[in-house]
């Protein structure tokens, strides 16, 4: 038993471990799915190979400029790969408890990304969004949540990190056992 | 979101199945989705229901209840079925409401401008004068023990052409309910009443020929009813002078000063009156009334140059695009 | 090794712990396998025979669906004509194959949409069928019934898809008029259907050969009137009762939930025999279905009043269907006005235009008087996105061989007793 686990309840830990499995599958499935098209919606509609270009062109905030050169760079395509692999990434990280705290960082990094290219400032619903946002939008929450995960540590809690970081008390055991 | 994409809008079946009758010398439409097609027989039978109600409502046919009031409710009460009292109430409710604009009674005033042939002619102020003493719902006495009308001044005539296609939607709409969530019924496009809506519920674009831009609004509905009068749709011309068919009660000439009045309210009955009556009373009717009845929404474009709709109040289920 | 209790359990526990992620990737897996999109890109397909016929079903072509590489015809001609409309589609050219066994071979395709002339469709359906192609066939499904037969056995056997092209499959006005109207009961029982296709012209077309030593009798046309006419000639074609009575017999069929036991027609070259005309130009078939339900197919050449419909008259109301765009529904009994059932496509727009009242006249829209109604061609563009989407995703398709033997079989019958000037013909 680690610090984390003695100084949180047993449901605080299980809701802590439930918020970061769900987020990791959120990331996971939208790289995976980003990685997957050009494919077909099950009742029959394609679905055209994924680009953030038209998304980036229509950035706004204060990276506007550098994600509208991001948008007509010949690397576009590059940028599309290297988005949907690290949503993978750090959804596997997520979803499977290992290198939480890296899976943490780098989601922090891609939802500020995403959050400041597109700051909602209308505070009207926007076309083809569904909700109104004043500043606070879905991916600012998730950041936040993603924030708590961080400080908590959660891959000690549960996930592959258990393997990691306590590699030696499960040796101990066995030893003890074994004698 | 993560998808860093936009969503393609997309619901169901990609396509609108339009049941729709002639009736009320215009087009009674019931819009359904795609997905609905087995909705069809329940449209079919709704829209049967307004040659029911036209069959008593209009001017046009001597055995219509209505014809029969006019010829007789100047001599003495005449009882009525409880559906065209409830409307005749509602009538001079909303008279009441609107500051005497919205007037079932003005067919003397329309018959002495030629409006009722289509011949039109400017009538003397001495044959306005003998029509206005014929017209006024206050002397319409509905009797509610016995479900009677009397015209208090024999010559009197109702006419329920500004709010009969907004009656009827809502009678559509009553009997739709019981089998359908999502319907959209329009009445010759003067008259919209939105059963349920998907998404963001049912889009209406908004026109007018009384302005060259393209469209005054686009409206989303929802569970709620909208209706739109405009003075030059039909309109005599006398002298170089343009008269609209639609006239002030107050004054006995046509009303003037907006173009077009569209209102969005959750009965399509109360609705189509109050387009009328917004058309007669004018931005200042139509902002004092949104303010003192919440749940009306009114559009009234002014015959300014500005081709601009003006907006007031509110209606829950209605949003307004572009506006 | 011997472990207590204790130490067994917290073993346990801490193996699940470390594993706590792994059902959600395990659901991931298993619900992108059953309910997630499927990867794949526009189908790969090729045309064989890009006459009028094959180049509408090209232009209806919607790229996002398939990607069309390959072309094959035995006229030039038709070639050059279908080169124009994948440019006016702003798509990439495609290759050209005068025969069709060599663009399989050639080409990496996935599938074949085809379009020549009817006698060819047998072979060349069961061909492709067989080179591990998905095929969507133009109707009528074959010249002869052995030759259905042989397509349907073909894609049982190779288990490929294989589609007839009756558009109206496909039209959302024939949908909405089968579930809100036929099966919703509002005709009452229908014991009659007349189904009518009527024109004012000759069948015959005139052209000039691509070169003046083109030569198709490799190909089984002994000059060049016989390949632009093989609807004419018996040899290649089942006149009237293929290229047209095959479409509204598939409605009747669908619509009774029954096929034709027995034909009875009459018909005969009457108004251009000229230039050996084979097949009538006006031909009256009886098509007598189970339960005492019957069909009259008439088509002429010598009149286009009528135009083309489908009607269909029951004990509580009639329909009709007109022109593929329209339905009109009117009660038994009279009196009632007729209603009327519009089908428009939805697009981004609004579901209606609102305005100052408007005469009857005036319907829904404000600049053209009337909602857009769904464009007849919009058929063939969902029948050939249906094909597509149900070679990538299993799709069910609305008029697979199964269906489409039926109208087939019957109107090769009611060309036979035209032809054998028999009276009445078993199917």
């Amino acid at each position: 038993m680690n610090d984390v686990e003695r100084t949180l309840s047993r449901g605080q830990q299980v809701g802590l471990v439930l918020l970061r499995t769900l987020i990791g599958w959120h990331f996971l499935y939208e790289g995976y799915f980003k990685l997957l098209r050009p494919a077909w919606s099950r009742d029959g509609s394609p679905l055209a190979a994924w680009t953030s270009a038209g998304y980036l062109h229509a950035a706004n905030g204060p990276l506007a400029a550098l994600f509208h050169r991001l948008a007509d760079s010949p690397w576009i395509g590059r940028v599309d790969t290297a988005v949907a692999a690290a949503l993978i990434l750090v959804g596997l990280s997520l979803t499977l408890g290992i290198f939480t705290q890296a899976g943490c960082a780098g989601s922090l990094a891609l939802l500020a990304l995403f959050y400041l290219s597109q700051i909602p400032t209308a505070g009207v619903p926007q076309p083809q969004t569904e909700g109104a946002y004043l500043f606070v939008n879905k991916n600012l929450i998730e950041a936040g949540a993603v924030l708590v995960l961080l400080v908590f540590r959660t891959g000690r809690i549960a996930g592959l990190d258990r393997l990691r970081h306590e590699p030696r008390a499960r040796v101990a055991t066995v030893q003890e056992a074994a004698s | 979101m993560l998808s860093l994409d936009f969503a393609p809008a997309s619901d169901g079946a990609d396509y609108w199945i339009r049941v729709h009758r002639r009736a009320m010398a215009c087009r009674f439409e019931v819009t359904l989705s795609g997905e609905d097609a087995h909705h069809v027989p329940a449209a079919r039978d709704a829209l049967d229901e307004i040659d029911r109600i036209e069959s008593s409502l209009t001017v046009f046919r001597e055995t219509s209840d209505l014809v029969q009031l006019n010829k007789a409710a100047g001599h003495a009460p005449v009882a009525v079925d409880e559906t065209l009292f409830g409307l005749l109430h509602l009538c001079r409710e909303l008279h009441l409401r609107t500051g005497g604009t919205f007037d079932v009674s003005t067919t003397p005033l329309s018959r002495c401008w030629g409006f009722l042939r289509r011949e039109g002619r400017l009538p003397s102020a001495a044959e306005i004068a003998a029509a206005r003493a014929l017209v006024g719902m206050d002397a319409v006495e509905l009797d509610e023990a016995g479900r009677t009308v009397r015209f208090r001044r024999p010559g009197m005539e109702l006419n329920l052409g500004s709010i009969g296609k907004g009656f009827a939607l809502g009678q559509v709409a009553a009997r739709l309910r019981q089998h359908v969530r999502h319907a959209l019924l329009s009445a010759g496009g003067s008259s919209v009443l939105a059963l349920g809506g998907r998404g963001a519920g049912w889009i209406v674009d908004l026109r007018s020929r009384q302005v060259s831009r393209d469209r005054l609004a686009r409206v989303h509905l929802r569970d709620a009813a909208l209706a739109t009068s405009g003075a030059g749709e039909q309109f005599v011309e006398v002298e170089g002078t343009r008269y609209g068919h639609v006239l002030d009660p107050r004054t006995g000439f046509p009303a003037s000063g907006v173009l077009s009045a569209s209102v969005i309210a959750a009965e399509a009955a109360v609705a189509d009156a109050l387009s009328t009556a917004f058309l007669v009373g004018g931005l200042e009717l139509a902002r004092r009334y949104c303010a003192d009845h919440p749940g009306t929404l009114a559009l009234v474009t002014p015959d300014d140059g500005s081709e601009r709709p003006r907006v007031f109040g509110q209606c829950p289920g209605a949003s307004l695009e572009g506006a | 090794m011997n472990l207590t209790p204790e130490q067994q359990e917290l073993g346990r526990r801490n193996f699940l712990k470390a594993l706590a992620g792994t059902p959600a990737l395990a659901a991931l897996a298993v619900g992108a396998a059953i309910k997630g999109p499927v990867k794949g890109g526009p189908v790969r397909v090729g045309f064989i025979g890009v006459g009028g016929q094959g180049r509408v079903l090209l232009e209806q072509t919607d790229p996002a669906y398939a990607d069309v590489l390959a072309l094959a015809d035995i006229n030039p001609l038709s070639l050059g004509k279908a080169d124009d409309v994948l440019k006016k589609k702003g798509l990439h050219p495609a290759r050209h194959y005068a025969e069709w066994k060599e663009m399989l071979e050639k080409e990496n395709l996935e599938a074949v949409i085809m379009a020549p002339p009817l006698w060819m469709h047998a072979d060349i359906a069961s061909g492709c069928m067989e080179a591990g192609k998905h095929v969507l066939c133009e109707k009528m499904m074959a010249w002869d019934y052995p030759g259905c037969e042989r397509m349907r056995e073909t894609a049982r056997k190779t288990g490929k898809i294989l589609e007839i092209g009756y558009q109206r499959n496909y039209n959302p006005i024939y949908q909405a008029a089968h579930e809100g109207i036929v099966k919703a009961g509002q005709l009452g029982d229908v014991y009659h259907s007349r189904i009518v296709w009527h024109r004012n012209g000759t069948w015959r077309r005139k052209g000039e050969p691509p070169s003046a030593d083109y030569d198709p009798s490799r190909w089984g046309y002994p000059d060049y009137d016989h390949l632009i006419n093989w609807r004419l000639y018996w040899k290649y074609s089942r006149g009237l009762h293929a290229e047209l009575a095959s479409h509204q017999v598939n409605i009747v069929n669908w619509f009774f939930g029954a096929e034709p036991e027995a034909v009875v027609s009459s018909g005969g070259v009457y108004r251009f025999p000229e230039g050996g005309r084979e097949v009538p130009d006006h031909v009256y078939t009886i098509l007598e279905y189970p339960h005492g339900r019957t069909a009259v197919f008439t088509s002429i050449e010598s009149n286009a009043y009528d135009h083309y419909y489908e009607a269909f008259y029951g004990t509580k109301a009639t329909l009709i269907l007109r022109g593929e765009t329209e339905a009109y529904l009117f009660d038994e009994g009279g009196g009632e006005r007729p209603t009327t059932v519009d089908v428009t496509p939805k697009g981004s727009g609004p579901a209606l235009d609102a305005s100052e009242s408007r005469s009857a006249e005036a319907a829904g829209s404000f600049k053209s008087g009337a909602p857009e109604k769904i464009e007849r061609v919009a058929a063939y563009r969902l029948e050939v996105s249906g094909f597509c989407a149900s070679i990538r995703t299993g799709k069910p398709l609305l008029c697979g061989p199964d269906r489409a033997i039926g109208s087939a079989k019957a109107c090769i019958r009611a060309a036979e007793a035209v032809e054998k000037k028999s009276t009445r013909l078993s199917v």
